[in-house]
């Protein structure tokens, strides 16, 4: 099953330019291939750290850091046309960070997920919006292996081979982990009045399935 | 369990809320964006290289420290043997021998010297941080002890030990005669044995002679008047001293003096005690060596063996000592025969196996003897020289067991332990 998403374009439109010359001229620390880069990936990086994370203040930072060590580390770069899968796995471990650091701040700030703030989506109906809250607010309780394989595969609708490769596991480990991880979403979330709904005995799911 | 389409479907819903709202943000322009990270870049290299800077002063720093702690550790003293240029590294446990016309000295690291006299014989068997084991093979030294404290140093000559804590003084070990003389020039020092009854104590202008053979030397080693042949090394010291040799009155392993009377004597045993061994085996085989193995009694045929050895004429000296151990078996020359056999195999030959069943028929045959603590630490070295290191550590507990304090404890101890 593969789950195609909006993309959230902006308007600055990356030029199509050949991967290999891309590649080329950012281990040569071309300006013109960074920018190029930062157009044609940013808003993709921007989408994955989202739903991994939820919504996020750091945002810009993290979107930032990952470009940070794309450029920094491109030199590891072997194949030119496995660029965005490795830009990928770069954004997937700048958000596992971004999990960690925040679960210890919030240990010593007690700051709440609440607090974090929320942009507006007004399209949005209030229960999908509350659903979308409660849903991260379940995912706080995971593992961070866990809660990324889970929101990569269910939430962006990655196949199974592109989360193993985005989280730079097999398969296999893929796997487990989805498998603990929609057991224990199944159990916390039945518990949530904002998501019961969404499992087949809820009325939503009814809904959807007439 | 919830099923993947329930959840597909939840995240897709999920998913659309966060695209809208992703949209509607306000993003940063690309060349904002790269202006940022440009620099972030710029400041993290600055810090980089900041820390790579303090890193490496860190690094020299603790480099320094650790170099510092590695000079400065406690390490076993080190001696050189020879003087100037040619001086070389000596080795623990390996003969020294000084020239019969020359001297050869020992040089430790702290500044303590022990200068060989002619024909003198001495083997460094430890040495620590704080002192060294010398053992006095034969002949004469001059002992130079630098003071510090927590000295720790020992001359061993025969059944002797000389306990050193900072001092200068002379010393010759006759092994002939199995005796030991000490002249103090400056300091104190203190002399064991285990046929002593106490230990002895030298001080600056002081001398003594000690033996630990039960018939006075002056009768059963006949020595040639001083005016007709060069001085001993035993009597060259007696005559270096300013006064009278001292007596321990009471114990009768300690000789009162060295003025020994003259005697007539073979040729060959004028020129041994005079400490012309050389020569005096020339004499020796002028006379018939193999029929003097044959014919004289026991204690001159040992005196004649040794006299082979003393002069580096091993093979002479091998048939001088078989020639006790079979003419006079289960006799204490005997054993004493088996133990020079010992000394030859191991620093002559560097038979190592023959020298552990040389040292160890001595033990067998003489335990309480006077040289059964340098025949049971010989043997020790011995087998340790073989590789067979269970007998080693055999060895070495009963070493310590037996002599606590002897010049082969520390070898001991470093066998004990794994």
């Amino acid at each position: 099953m593969r789950v195609i998403r909006g993309t959230g374009e902006t308007s600055e439109r990356p030029r199509a330019i050949d991967p290999d010359e891309l590649v080329r001229g950012l281990k040569a620390a071309e300006p013109w291939a960074e920018r190029a880069l930062l157009q044609a990936e940013a808003v993709r990086v921007e989408r994955l750290l989202t739903r991994i994370l939820g919504f996020c203040a750091e945002l810009d930072d993290l979107t930032q850091e990952v470009f940070i060590r794309a450029f920094a580390r491109i030199a590891e770069l072997r194949e030119p046309e496995s660029l965005r899968a490795w830009l990928g796995s770069i954004a997937v471990f700048v958000a596992r960070e971004a999990i960690r650091r925040k679960r210890r701040r919030r240990w010593l700030l007690f700051l709440s997920a609440e607090q974090l703030q929320e942009p507006p989506a007004a399209a949005a109906s209030l229960e999908a919006r509350a659903a979308l809250r409660v849903f991260y607010e379940v995912l706080d309780g995971f593992a961070a292996d866990e809660r990324i394989a889970f929101s990569l595969r269910f939430v962006e609708g990655m196949e199974l081979t592109e989360v193993a490769d985005a989280c730079q596991v097999s398969l296999a480990t893929i796997k487990r982990r989805l498998k603990r991880a929609s057991d224990e979403f199944y159990v916390r979330g039945r518990a949530r009045a904002e998501l019961v709904d969404w499992f087949e005995e809820g009325s939503r799911w009814r809904r959807i399935e007439s | 369990m919830a099923s993947n389409r329930e959840l597909s479907t939840l995240g897709r819903t999920l998913a659309e809320v966060q695209d809208d709202a992703l949209q509607a943000r306000a993003r940063p322009t690309t060349s904002a964006r790269l202006a940022v990270i440009y620099q972030l870049r710029a400041r993290r290299e600055r810090t980089q290289r900041r820390w790579s800077r303090l890193g490496y002063g860190a690094g020299a720093a603790v480099l320094a420290a650790a170099l510092m702690l590695f000079v400065m550790r406690p390490r076993a003293l080190e001696f050189r043997i020879g003087d100037g240029a040619g001086a070389g590294l000596g080795q623990l446990g390996v003969l020294v021998a000084a020239p019969d016309t020359g001297g050869q000295s020992l040089s430790f690291s702290d500044g303590s010297r022990f200068r060989l006299h002619g024909g003198a014989r001495a083997r460094v068997v430890s040495s620590s941080e704080h002192g060294a084991r010398v053992v006095l093979e034969r002949g004469l030294l001059r002992a130079e002890v630098v003071p510090r404290a927590h000295n720790d140093w020992s001359l061993f000559g025969g059944p002797f030990e000389i306990h050193v804590t900072g001092t200068s003084f002379d010393a010759s070990w006759d092994p002939q005669r199995q005796q030991l003389f000490v002249k103090m020039l400056e300091g104190h020092v203190l002399v064991s044995a285990e046929c002593l009854s106490a230990k002895r104590a030298l001080k600056a202008g002081e001398s003594g002679t000690f033996s630990c053979v039960s018939e006075p030397v002056a009768e059963s080693t006949p020595m040639p008047p001083p005016t007709a042949t060069p001085p001993s090394p035993v009597a060259a010291v007696a005559a270096m001293s300013a006064r009278p040799v001292q007596s321990h009155p009471g114990t009768s392993s300690v000789s009162p003096s060295v003025e020994l009377p003259a005697m007539r004597a073979p040729g060959w045993r004028e020129l041994s005690a005079s400490g012309d061994y050389a020569g005096s085996l020339a004499a020796a085989e002028a006379q018939g060596f193999e029929r003097l193995c044959e014919m004289l009694p026991s204690s001159e045929l040992l005196e004649l063996a040794s006299t082979a050895r003393l002069a580096g004429r091993f093979e002479r000296a091998n048939t001088g000592y078989a020639a006790v151990r079979r003419r006079f078996a289960g006799s204490e020359n005997a054993a004493s025969a088996a133990f020079h056999l010992g000394q030859l195999a191991f620093d002559g030959s560097h038979d190592y196996r023959a020298a552990r069943r040389s040292f160890a028929a001595y033990l067998s045959e003489c335990q309480g003897c006077a040289l059964a603590p340098e025949a049971l630490g010989r043997r020790m070295e011995a087998e340790q020289r073989l590789g067979e290191l269970e007998l080693a550590r055999a060895s070495a507990s009963l070493y310590l067991e037996r002599y606590p304090k002897g010049a082969h404890a520390r070898l001991a101890q470093s066998l004990k332990e794994p």
